[in-house]
């Protein structure tokens, strides 16, 4: 047997059913092999139309499956064209498999043609790299990357591979049945018996308890375990960006999404509260922008990683290493076997106050122009509760980070971290492969949409129904917002023009094309995208000088949080 | 130097990417080495590698990061150290040499107390016995 054929058997036994990426010289024969696999319908093999998207793919796949998503490139600029797709995977946490051609060994540092040090590139972007010298090693390092990428914290693997060993015969083939990797030996899952009821009495005795959930709580699968835990003390729930993706919305005590474009509810509780029990989250600038917001509260905090815990600028009272849903079980058994006191009226109303008079600033109409919350009320209204949604980065993100509401784990998905525009198409791609059941919306920016938009036929070739919904401000409107307020409306570099068609641009693709003027064109659009249940793209045209708000001044604190400004009132 | 922290790095070796993954740990947190040494220990792949850094405020994250690292299997930071000097003259066996002007310099720890990161997390502290640190201290 030869390696290309090794590295198509290890993949299969590891269950990948899909390999998002594009040939080349040095992977050419990985494709060799995958041509009857992929006749035979026991892997699915999609085209992207450029590397970048092959790994935004793979992330969204396995962000919407939990299993890790895997994607290839030929040496040189196709593996370095993946570079800014595993970084996003890796910030954020998300188990990608990137199977990199590689020149052969011979040629290997002498400048070849296509040659780029792949592992060099990518050593401090991902969980782990390897460069294979024997053909014989595939099964073990194939198996090895699924361990690595899938356990402890989730992360992106690399296996670079020499283009000779791809063709090398290999003798005396053994598949292993586990992994074996030295200086490994993952995560803890259980933290200490004696740490979770100190949590459990910090958290009884606390008057202004506060949960916040991040993208830990996903992978655990410990949603249920976190309500359960709201429930029985009569705890707000405030949630990172990614831990939207935790939490269904509808659920009375959560406030929505902490930080520096957070809920203004949730930024208010966060500060008022005495008690935070943490979970999943790695507390980010973006989240935590300054750690005097959190310094008088008594902090606990749940980590599959230690290190999130022992490298917190402040003083964390109980750090509890282990599995969020395992964690927060003997945290909800601890409590039980403790008493659980009554339900904290006075907090519960202070907070359904704050949720109120925001509420009323949020959700205003001048009429000029369709506003972006009532834009996703009425997608929210129109599309089923299982829909997955993607975002690309910018204003548009934050307009879904506050007004998207996400009714079921895992169907929210978007780059936090890294913040990678063009990463909602191609995301939004991988995981409607991942989960053909559940309509999937990107929801993106123009300027993010355009930088991965040449993928759209991907969607269209291969049939994958995806809907982008496009919120077009012609304008690179993060920038520009902050242009305006930080930096006297010295606006620069952020227009794009008023000639893209995006309609046209869809139907060139061979997608269906919806231009909408009203919050009923635009439920009719989806509903017709829905129906035809082809690739489609719906330009929401929204107001050039339309606000992402609250936000923070560069290097505030969430106690200098702005929900209005002076223009926009006055 | 002295103001340094002695840091050692015990983990496997696939290729020499090991060993730019354990500079780098401490390059992306703008921690300075001073001095490095390392060495392979036995034929599965496990190899001590010995840094003198400088003294920083981020470097007990790049301990704990660097200890969670795939294939490092546990970072010791040597707390209440000394360094012995020891100069040899090059291609002179065995010769200490104070004023060989092309000289190999071995630097020695001799040192009370031990913090081990490990797998991200800190363990308990190593204080050996006198009589090793005596012995070593000849050494």
């Amino acid at each position: 047997m030869i390696g290309a054929e090794l590295m198509v058997q290890s993949l299969i036994k590891e269950g990948v059913k899909v390999i998002f990426g594009i040939p080349g010289l040095s992977n050419m024969k990985f494709y060799d092999v995958l041509y009857d696999y992929a006749k035979n319908g026991d892997i699915r093999v999609i085209l992207v139309r450029h590397e970048q998207a092959a790994a935004h793919a793979a992330d969204g796949y396995a962000r919407a499956s939990g299993f890790p998503g895997v994607c290839t490139a030929t040496s040189g600029p196709g593996a370095l064209n993946l570079v800014t797709g595993i970084a996003t995977a890796y910030w954020d946490s998300s188990p990608v498999i990137a199977i990199t051609g590689q020149v052969p060994l011979s040629s290997m540092g002498k400048l070849s043609f296509q040659e780029a040090d792949i592992v060099g590139v990518t050593q401090h972007i991902t969980k782990f790299v390897i460069r294979l010298s024997r053909a014989e090693d595939i099964p073990k390092w194939v198996k090895n990357a699924f361990y690595i990428a899938l356990s402890g914290r989730p992360g992106p693997v690399v296996i670079d591979v020499p283009r000779d060993l791809w063709t090398k015969n290999v003798d005396n083939i053994s598949f292993p049945t586990s992994p074996n990797i030295k200086g490994y030996n993952g995560f803890r899952l259980r933290a200490e018996p004696e740490l979770v009821k100190k949590a459990a009495s910090i958290l009884i005795n606390a008057e202004k308890p506060l949960i916040l959930v991040g993208a830990g709580v996903v992978w655990s699968g410990a949603s249920e375990e976190v309500l359960t835990l709201s429930n029985l003390l009569g705890v707000p729930i405030v949630s990172t960006l990614l831990g939207k993706a935790a939490i269904p919305h509808d659920y009375p005590l959560y406030l929505g999404m902490l930080g520096y474009y957070g809920r203004a509810e949730a930024n208010k509780a966060f500060i008022e509260s005495d008690a935070v029990l943490v979970v999943g989250a790695r507390l980010s600038d973006r989240t935590l922008p300054s750690p005097k917001d959190i310094e008088s509260k008594k902090v606990i905090m749940v980590n599959i990683d230690p290190t999130d815990i022992e490298k917190q600028p402040f003083k964390v009272e109980v750090g509890l290493v282990g599995d969020a849903k395992i964690v927060l079980r003997d945290l909800i058994n601890a409590l039980m076997h403790l008493g659980v006191k009554g339900y904290r009226s006075e907090w519960i109303k202070r907070v359904v106050e704050l949720k109120e008079y925001y509420e009323a600033l949020y959700y205003r109409d001048d009429g000029k122009g369709l506003k972006p919350w009532r834009v996703l009320k009425t997608l929210r209204e129109v599309l089923p509760r299982d829909t997955i949604v993607t975002t690309g980065v910018g204003q548009h993100q934050m307009w879904v980070a506050l007004f998207w509401d996400v009714l079921k784990p895992r169907t929210f998905i978007s780059s936090g971290g890294m913040g990678t525009m063009g990463f909602g198409l191609p995301a939004a791609i991988g995981a409607k492969i991942a989960r053909p059941e559940s309509t999937v919306v990107n929801l993106d920016g123009d300027g993010s949409f355009l930088m991965t938009a040449n993928n759209l036929p991907v969607a269209v070739e291969e049939n994958i129904p995806v809907i982008s919904v496009i919120f077009d401000n012609r304008v690179l409107g993060l920038v520009r917002q902050v242009q305006e307020l930080f930096f006297n409306n010295r606006e620069i570099a952020v227009d794009l023009g008023y000639k893209t068609d995006f309609v046209k641009l869809a139907e060139a693709f061979g997608a269906l094309g919806f231009d909408v003027e009203s919050y009923e064109d635009l439920a009719t659009a989806v509903r017709k995208a829905m129906k035809e249940n082809v690739a489609a793209v719906i330009r929401v045209p929204i107001p050039r000088d339309e606000l992402a708000l609250p936000t923070l001044p560069p290097g505030g604190s969430l106690r200098e949080m702005i929900t209005r400004v002076a223009r926009k009132t006055s | 130097m002295s103001q340094g922290k002695l840091v050692k790095v015990l983990g496997y070796y696939i290729d020499a990417s090991f060993i730019e993954s354990v500079i780098a740990t401490f390059r992306k947190l703008l921690i300075d080495i001073y001095w490095i040494y390392g060495r392979k220990l036995n034929d599965e792949g496990l190899y001590e590698i010995y840094l003198l850094v400088n003294k920083h405020p981020n470097l007990k994250l790049a301990l704990l990061d660097l200890s969670k690292t795939v294939g490092i299997e546990e970072v010791k930071l040597f707390e209440e150290f000394g360094l012995r000097e020891l100069r040899f003259c090059s291609n002179t066996c065995n010769t200490v040499a104070d004023e060989c002007k092309d000289s190999f310099v071995l630097h020695v720890p001799i040192y009370s107390r031990i913090l081990t990161y490990k797998q991200g997390e800190v363990y308990g502290e190593d204080i050996p016995r006198p009589g090793c640190i005596s012995r070593r201290n000849e050494g």
